[in-house]
């Protein structure tokens, strides 16, 4: 089985973000799962400024989506983005975990069931505590972890809450993470 | 929603199949993964320490057994969800549906926790149209029913869901449709004269006597195998008028085809369909 990257972040994330789609090839091996904190009402418009600079096709999945290697997938606004196992990924409206839909915890939760330790998850910049239950599952299954270095955030609320809960794999800062993941390839 | 230790998947195998052998009712025709999570969370909701336990219960006590299936169900947490929708139903749907029959038919076939219902009920009270319409509210379970019918709804809901309101053209503020005794907040439209209300677990097994004009079914679909979508989708399509509308969630994918050779797109972003 073939690995996934799955990225989390909240507040401070979008310019990493950013960077880490510009640094990545066309075709890659392997999809992308992004998790990132969002407005409810505003559906268009993030694709699309992720997408600028990018060579890698960036979707918002439809629920039951099945998942193709070499694509990054955002989840949408106002659900849940949910890796079933290696082939599908669905989409949920229960309540927001952390005030948040859709929840970093539920979709690295889920990833690090699917992927288990195939899986590289990376949390950046945020303002709350979702991720931290998440991360920790990832190590725990066996899948690479990595946290922005505190220092680094824009806001460190995030990273900080995960730190308190593993001791994961690299604490780096974003031009680390760029290097790091564009390494893997 | 706590997912750290989710029911195994013989546990969830044997639930499902005790479960229909009891009931009737055949949960394998939900999605595997969502479903797994919603019987997990109801073990922990109850305390039970063994799926067994749950299956017990459910074998003992048929008033269990409803308030089992209602705790299947996922609520919506907000009103006016999507409020573009909503503004496409208050601008050009609903005007031009109303225009055309004088009198319409609503069905709403999966009424969790009614806040698509009372939505709906508002919108169609600032249209002041409520008299030319009579709406079909099918709730999944007795318990879900009952709840919709107290009127009672939590005040984070209500203030967290006003953006959506004024977005979907509210002429108000949503908390004008509530009033509050101590610490509880109630809907303050009237449910019971222009909805009829009934309980089937699985809209498709309703036996319907009348065709609808407009049928609203979003962010169920996520929820059911592709088998029970494709049944569902075909029971809403025999159960629609010509020319009458159908409305499912946002992100939620059906069979292109069936719908390509039935139905024109209203709107491809609100996933609104026309019956050809």
């Amino acid at each position: 089985m073939d690995k996934a990257i799955i990225i989390g972040g909240s507040a401070g994330s979008f310019r990493t973000v950013v960077n880490i789609l510009h640094a990545f090839h066309f075709p890659l091996s392997f999809p992308i799962f992004l998790c990132l904190h969002r407005l409810k009402n505003v559906r268009s418009g993030f694709v699309e400024a992720l997408s600028i600079q990018a060579s890698i096709p960036i979707k918002e999945p439809f629920d039951k989506e099945v998942i193709l290697p070499g694509t990054a997938y955002l989840a949408p606004a106002n659900y849940h983005m949910l890796i079933e196992n290696y082939q599908t990924i669905s989409l949920s409206t229960e309540p927001p975990v952390h005030h948040a839909r859709p929840s970093i915890d539920l979709a690295f939760l889920t990833a690090a069931r699917a992927y288990r330790n195939h899986l590289i998850g990376v949390l950046l910049s945020g303002a709350n505590q979702d991720g931290a239950l998440g991360i920790s599952k990832i190590k725990e299954l066996g899948g690479i972890t990595i946290v922005q270095e505190p220092a680094s955030c824009e806001v460190k609320t995030m990273p900080e809450a995960a730190l308190k809960l593993l001791d994961p794999d690299f604490v780096l800062s974003p031009e680390q993470i760029v290097n790091f993941l564009t390494n893997l390839t | 929603m706590n997912l750290l230790n989710e029911i195994s998947l013989v546990d969830y195998m044997n639930l499902v199949r005790q479960v229909r052998e009891i009931t009737g009712v055949d949960l394998g025709e939900f999605a595997t993964a969502s479903l797994r999570r919603r019987l997990t969370r109801c073990i922990q909701l109850h305390n039970f320490r063994f799926p067994d336990m749950l299956v017990a219960r459910i074998r003992e006590d048929p008033l269990f057994t409803d308030t089992f299936f209602a705790d299947l169900m996922v609520e919506s947490t907000e009103f006016f969800r999507d409020p573009g929708m909503w503004l496409l139903l208050r601008e050009t749907l609903l005007p031009e549906l109303i225009s055309k029959k004088g009198n319409i038919k609503i069905w709403v076939p999966s009424c969790v926790s009614g806040d698509e219902l009372y939505s709906l009920i508002i919108l169609l009270h600032e249209m002041e149209v409520l008299s030319n319409v009579r709406i079909l509210a099918t709730c999944p379970s007795q318990k879900n029913l009952e709840h919709v019918l107290s009127g009672i709804t939590r005040r984070d809901k209500i203030v967290s869901s006003n953006e959506n309101y004024l977005l979907a053209g509210g002429k108000n503020q949503l908390t004008d449709y509530f009033t509050s005794k101590g610490i509880l907040y109630y809907k303050t439209l009237p449910m019971d004269s222009h909805i009829d209300f009934d309980v089937s677990f699985l809209p498709s097994e309703k036996k319907l006597s009348a065709l609808f004009d407009l049928i609203f079914f979003r962010n169920q679909l996520l929820y059911f195998g592709k088998h029970l979508q494709n049944l569902t989708l075909s029971f809403f399509h025999q159960n629609l008028h010509q020319g009458g509308i159908l409305v499912i969630g946002h992100k939620e994918q059906i069979d292109l085809s069936f719908f390509a050779e039935n139905y024109l797109i209203v709107n491809a972003e609100e996933k609104i369909y026309r019956k050809k």
